[in-house]
């Protein structure tokens, strides 16, 4: 009886009223606040509840001016629209932890992402993704120098700052890289944690691959320079046994010359012949000096290049060799293997193909020389035979390539291509 | 017949002077170097400087350098240039035309002393002297196909003798014929090489060592000197 009495009910119904209002009203309050100093992440997480509770606000507030106005609010639009929002704020906050977990799985794609296309930019770009911080940094660390560098190699200051943050990536206790980011993302410190973790992996395998790399092109230039000491070195000893040995030699010869011419008429028997004899020696030991010479470095081809050289080895081959060769000077690392792989091959033509004739051709193509040794012979080279396979390692120390054809009957082409700016 | 000795390797310098002044050469100075050697030619003026290709500072070509800087400074002194290697282009380019009182002998030949002074002896007369193997080299082996293969024996052997720097004279003292049949193979390969005929001796050696050598390595087929 009581209870259909509107008069008794109208207190109760104004104080529950302004209750709803204090609760809604503080509630966006306080979740206006937290969103203000939350990062993006913890923002649309809760943006459909303070949406949702804003709007419900809204139209209880509406509701309540109708009905101070007086106006009939049972069964009208504003009061449907605000108890329908009422309802909507436990499925907001729903959406806003599913839309949470969503994040969370964004690592899992992010462990994919980086497994699929490692390299730096490609890991800073997948975290500052993930993290939605278009401001990120990745600072890579480097154990021998101890310092960071960013991914050019430049040095870069790690520390935290009011407007930037530091997250330590950490792989079996050794420093990996740091991350710099908006402080703001330390809210969400699960999903911090969770693309640090991804993270570390992927840079640790980063990291171990520009190692690589490094010790990849310092084995390259190591070789280089082996190659370059060699030949260095070949050219001493050739201009040591010019200089030293050869004139030597030749000094004895003369002396020889003025001894013979000295014999007197009444000297033992075979003195004359004995001085020829010994004439005879110096002279084969000059020849096999001369032809040690011309094989470590022949002369040549460090006074008058390389074109010049391949005429001498063209014209001492035992077969008919035609060269066509530009005049040009080279650098001496590639005239050097220029010239041995003509050599070698040429041998190869005399020695094994049992060619009757061979060509040599030079060539400039693009930036690089072009080195051709064709034959007529009878082909089937093992193109990883010993000569051959020295050779590669000569031509490939300088970023080249040498290539052999040779299939049975029908001649062998080695192809020597050597990088030349 | 005076000479002036240019090498860097004393013992090679001090050995010829000793050899050349025993075959009655009167040596008047010996140098080690280039620099020193054209001081000394311009002061000596002798008949013949003798000098090494290879020498201090550098030991590439400054023989070639100093020996250039002689002919054009004194045309009236002869220049022996001594090699340890055969090197066609490097004696191309000092057999130039028009070439004269230039020899070019691998190093060797300074210890037979005989053919050596000989040699000296045509250089200081403005003949032309081209080491042996420098020919030999020229001849055997030759790309296909073979313009020479157009010769005779005969005239295969003149033609040799030809580009060593023989006269006429000389080639018919050796093939023991006369001068005339000399004269008639020389017109001959010379027609038959498509080598224009030219009566100086000098010239004609740079012609045929020019064809054989751009015969050789099949640059070109017929160079005109």
């Amino acid at each position: 009886m009581v209870s259909s009495d509107p008069r008794f009910w109208e207190p109760w119904s104004i104080a529950g009223d302004a209750i709803l209002v204090g609760l809604l009203g503080t509630g966006v309050v306080l979740l206006i606040r937290r969103l203000r100093h939350a990062t993006v992440a913890t923002r649309r997480a809760f943006a459909p509840v303070l949406v949702t509770a804003a709007l419900g606000l809204l139209g209880l507030c509406v509701v309540l001016a109708m009905d101070a106005a007086g106006l009939q609010t049972e069964g009208s639009v504003a009061l449907w629209v605000a108890d329908a929002l009422y309802a909507a704020i436990p499925l907001a906050f729903l959406v806003g932890l599913l839309r949470m977990r969503w994040r969370r799985a964004v690592v899992a794609d992010l462990v994919v992402e980086l497994g699929s296309a490692p390299g730096p930019a490609n890991v800073r770009d997948a975290i500052a993704l993930a993290l939605r911080d278009p401001t990120l940094e990745v600072a890579y660390w480097l154990p021998d120098a101890e310092r960071f560098v960013d991914p050019g190699g430049q040095a870069v200051a790690v520390e935290e700052t009011p407007s930037r943050a530091v997250s330590m990536l950490e792989h079996e206790s050794e420093r990996v890289a740091a991350l710099l980011h908006d402080p703001s993302l330390r809210d969400d410190a699960r999903l911090l944690d969770a693309v640090c973790a991804a993270a570390t992996l992927a840079l640790e395998n980063v990291r171990l691959q520009a190692d690589l790399r490094a010790q990849l092109a310092e084995v390259r230039a190591s070789r280089a320079r082996i190659v370059a000491a060699g030949d260095a070195e070949r050219r001493r000893l050739e201009r040591d046994l010019h200089d030293g040995a050869q004139q030597r030699l030749l000094g004895i010869r003369l002396a020889l010359q003025l001894a013979r011419s000295r014999v007197p008429g009444d000297a033992p028997k075979g003195t004359e012949s004995l001085l020829a004899d010994a004439d005879a020696e110096v002279v084969a030991a000059l020849a096999e000096l001369r032809s040690l010479a011309r094989g470590i470095h022949p002369a040549i081809l460090t006074e008058e290049g390389l074109a010049p050289a391949l005429e001498a080895l063209a014209r001492r081959a035992p077969l008919p060799v035609a060269l066509h060769a530009c005049g040009e000077r080279l650098p001496p690392d590639v005239e050097a293997t220029s010239y041995f792989v003509a050599a070698e091959a040429l041998a190869n033509c005399v020695k094994h193909a049992h060619a009757r004739n061979a060509t040599i051709e030079v060539a400039r193509r693009n930036s690089c020389v072009v080195i051709d040794i064709v034959d007529d012979g009878r082909g089937g080279a093992d193109p990883r035979g010993h000569g051959l396979n020295g050779l590669r390692d000569r031509v490939e120390s300088q970023d080249g390539s040498l290539v052999v054809e040779s299939s049975p009957g029908a001649g062998t082409r080695v192809r020597a291509e050597i990088p030349c700016a | 017949m005076r000479v002036i000795i240019a090498d860097d390797a004393a013992v090679v310098r001090e050995g010829l002077a000793r050899l050349l002044v025993e075959n009655e050469v009167d040596v008047v100075a010996t140098a080690g170097d280039g620099q020193q050697l054209l001081r000394l030619v311009d002061a000596q003026l002798p008949d013949v400087a003798i000098l090494d290709i290879r020498m201090p500072p550098s030991y590439t070509n400054e023989g070639m350098l100093a020996a250039e800087q002689i002919r054009q400074d004194h045309p009236t002194v002869g220049t022996m240039l001594l090699s340890q290697y055969v090197e066609v282009s490097l004696a191309l380019r000092l057999l130039t035309d028009p070439a004269e009182r230039i020899g070019y002998l691998l190093k060797d030949r300074i210890a037979d002393i005989t053919e050596f002074v000989s040699a000296l002896h045509r250089v200081a007369s403005g003949g032309v002297v081209v080491e042996p193997t420098l020919v030999d080299e020229l001849l055997t082996a030759r790309a296909n196909p073979d313009p020479l293969a157009v010769l005779t024996p005969r005239e295969y052997e003149v033609l040799a003798l030809v580009a060593g720097g023989k006269t006429d004279r000389g080639i018919a003292a050796e093939l023991v014929v006369t001068r005339k049949t000399v004269e008639s193979h020389v017109r001959r390969i010379l027609a038959k090489l498509d080598l224009p005929e030219d009566t100086a001796e000098n010239r004609r050696i740079h012609a045929v060592l020019t064809f054989l050598r751009h015969s050789r390595t099949g640059a070109a087929s017929s160079p005109r000197p």
